[in-house]
Order: C-alpha cells, then structure tokens, then sequence
C-alpha cells in the first residue's frame, strides 16, 4: 500500500505529488480496531462503538477532522497525535478557508484506489505557506465518545504557497495498492 | 526515501518445539476489495460492486443495526464489523447458528488462510487461488483461530499483528504456495437483521513455496507497523 499527498492549483493543475513517509500510531490502533471488531454492549443499552472508525468526513470549516493543513516543519514522529502548527478555518491573517472532504473511489491503472480531497481557500490580503499535511479521522474510544485521531501526517520538502485573496489549492490523499 | 511496506508477513514453521524455518515475506499486493471497505469506512456511505470470495458483487453497508437479545424492552445498536478478520472457530469454514438469528455462511473464510495456488495476484483478484481446505486428511491443514493484537512498541514503531496457526496432521507434507487474508463486512441492513459476506482484502503468492511437514505447525501472521 501506497500513500500519496497530491497538491492541485485552482486550475486543477496537480503542482505536487509527494509520495508520504508512513503513517503515526493512530493508523495503528484503529486497524486494530477495525480488524478485531469487538462489539460489547450491556443489555438494553445503546450502543456505537466500532460505528465511526476512520470516518474522514468533514464539512465546511470543520478543522478538526478530514485533511489539515499547517505550517510546522518538526519531523514527522511515530507518535505524532496533531499536526505542528494547524492553520486554522476562517479568513483572518493566517487562516484558510477550508472546504468540505470528499472521499471517492477511482480505478487507476486497473485498481481501486481511495481518494480523499479537500480544497483550502485563501481569503485573507497575504500569501499563505503550507508545510504540512496531515489526516485525521473518527473514532469511538468508548461508547457515544467520538474522537478524532491524527493517522498520518507529512511535511512537505518544498512548501506549497496559496495566493492571497481568493487563492485555492485542492489537497488530495491518494491511497493506493 | 525509505519506504518500508506498512505490513509483511511472517512465517514460521515449528516441530517438536524446533524452529525449523522462520522468514519474512514482502506482499504483494492489498486487493480491491480492501479500498472498496476501506472507502466504506471513511465515507460511512455504501459502496457497491464489491466482489465477495464466490466472486458476487455485493454491496457493502457503513453501519449494521441489529436487534439487542435479552432484557424487558431490547433496543438496537449501531455497529460496523467491516474489517473484521477474527475467526474465533477452529477451521476455515464459516458456520453460524440458526438460532443467532443470522444466516448461515457455509464455507466462507474470514481471516488468514492458506493455498497451493501460484497465479499472480492482481488487483481484481477476489479468492484464493487453490485453497488447502480444514482438515488433517492428506492436503489438508488443521486451522486454527484467527485474531488481530497489538504488539510491543519496536523501535519506537507501534506493530499490529494477525496471527493464525495452522497444523499438519496427516501424513505427508503440505506445500504453501499462497496466502489470503479474509475480512467479513455488512452487506445487507436492516432494523433486526444484518447479513454479512466475507471478502479477500490481501493475497500474496509466497516468492518460496512454504513446506509444512507432517506433525508441523506453521504460524503465519501478517504484521502491520507504522
């Protein structure tokens, strides 16, 4: 298995494709989850867990889960739970507008492979840098007690810059066989 | 750039309490059946045309709802299984009670199995090859269980194991060409009902065929790591 970022202008243009280093501990423990999918509930009693694991979804302005994006340039550690430095939603100075997550799946070069994208607006009067990328998805720990958890996370060698004033790159996780 | 495959497998062959082989093999390849449940997962939407191990298309559902046994006024719970790899039954065969309410599911495989078979695997490939079925007949090995665990840190990299035993008590010598890896996912949804099917996820053709003598255990395991 493969794991690519993939960075698209506004043109759809793809200006980055770098091929990602692993994932973090977080990937690890939610595999587990999912291989060894131990249902346990009390009797009479509702319960989700096992429901969410690696839920990608998130919707506008939601930067607590789906694909982030920041401006830290620490190494990427096993044990990474968040990215280094998140640039958050909205358009203040150094923030991004980000759009929803799209997961999709497409047959490349006779295989299936898992796409999930999202695009980062930049509506602020400067320039903004991204370094890092980072995924990060849903999971129950424990009953009706949803958490996200950084499952990979990359620092980009070259930074990508988003224009100003309504600047848009698309970031797109490619997993493939 | 380094890059380590996010997963190999190990196998070992002991007799007598005596290692007598240990390797560890590179995979080939996660199938599509694994991108499809994977898509599944992380889009908590049905995806459908996925091809279960008889080669059916089905199509896989996010969630199960199932009616909770026991209790004055039982409630439903929202679950997913798919993924699942445990096999809690000795043998490969898939075989439920009537009475747990779920359909039967006769010979279907769900976790780690074993085949003679040589062909390449390709990304559309859905079963194994030749299986070695459940058994201590000639050809044949007796599976065991199937679970997935967590290992020890190593290295500072955290590692996910998927083990399976399988033992050799006939006569002859088994050889090992192939190894599956099965998961069960939801496929059919309703408010008292959930049906399942088992699908291929992983299959590599062993670069050495693996030789497991009469009176032998193999122990394979598919070994995740960050």
């Amino acid at each position: 298995m493969r794991i690519y970022v993939e960075v698209y202008n506004h043109q759809g243009k793809r200006v980055r494709r770098v091929r990602t280093r692993s994932f973090v501990r977080g990937w690890i423990t939610l595999l587990h989850r999912c291989f060894n999918s131990a249902v346990t509930s009390a009797a009479n009693s509702v319960s989700q867990t096992q429901q969410n694991e690696l839920d990608v979804r998130a919707g506008v302005g939601i930067d607590t889960r789906g694909v982030l994006v920041g401006t830290g340039t620490t190494p990427v550690q096993e044990t990474d739970t968040a990215l280094d430095a998140q640039i958050p939603h909205g358009s203040d100075p150094g923030q991004l507008s980000y759009g929803s997550v799209a997961v999709s799946l497409a047959t490349v070069e006779g295989a299936q492979v898992v796409q999930v994208d999202r695009t980062f607006e930049n509506q602020t009067g400067a320039d903004i840098e991204i370094r890092e990328v980072g995924l990060v998805v849903r999971h129950d720990p424990t009953t009706n007690a949803n958490q996200n958890l950084l499952i990979e996370r990359t620092v980009l060698g070259t930074p990508i810059t988003i224009p100003s004033l309504g600047g848009t790159v698309t970031v797109r996780y490619r997993i493939t066989p | 750039m380094r890059h380590r495959p996010p997963y190999v497998i190990e196998l070992t062959v002991v007799r007598d309490g005596k290692v007598l082989e240990h390797r560890v093999q590179r995979p080939h390849t996660l199938v599509d059946q694994f991108f499809q449940i994977l898509a599944v997962r992380m889009d908590q939407l049905a995806v459908a045309n996925v091809r279960d191990q008889s080669g059916v298309l089905r199509t896989v559902h996010p969630n199960q709802i199932a009616a909770h046994g026991g209790g004055s006024s039982p409630t439903s719970h929202i679950v997913s299984t798919n993924l699942d790899i445990r096999s809690f039954i000795e043998g490969n065969m898939i075989r439920r009670s009537s009475t747990s309410g779920e359909p039967f599911y006769v010979d279907a495989k769900q976790g780690i199995a074993l085949g003679s078979g040589t062909a390449a695997t390709i990304p559309s490939t859905f079963d194994l090859q030749t299986l070695i079925t459940n058994g201590d007949g000639l050809g044949q090995l007796h599976y065991g269980a199937c679970a997935a665990h967590m290992g020890a840190t190593s290295g500072g990299a955290r590692r996910l194991f998927i083990t399976r035993t399988f033992y050799n008590a006939s006569e002859g010598t088994v050889t090992v060409n192939e190894v599956g890896l099965y998961c069960k996912a939801a496929t059919s949804v309703s408010t008292t009902l959930t049906t399942w099917h088992f699908f291929l996820i992983e299959r590599t053709v062993l670069d050495t065929p693996l030789e497991v003598t009469s009176g032998s255990l193999a122990l394979v395991r598919y070994r995740w790591s960050t």
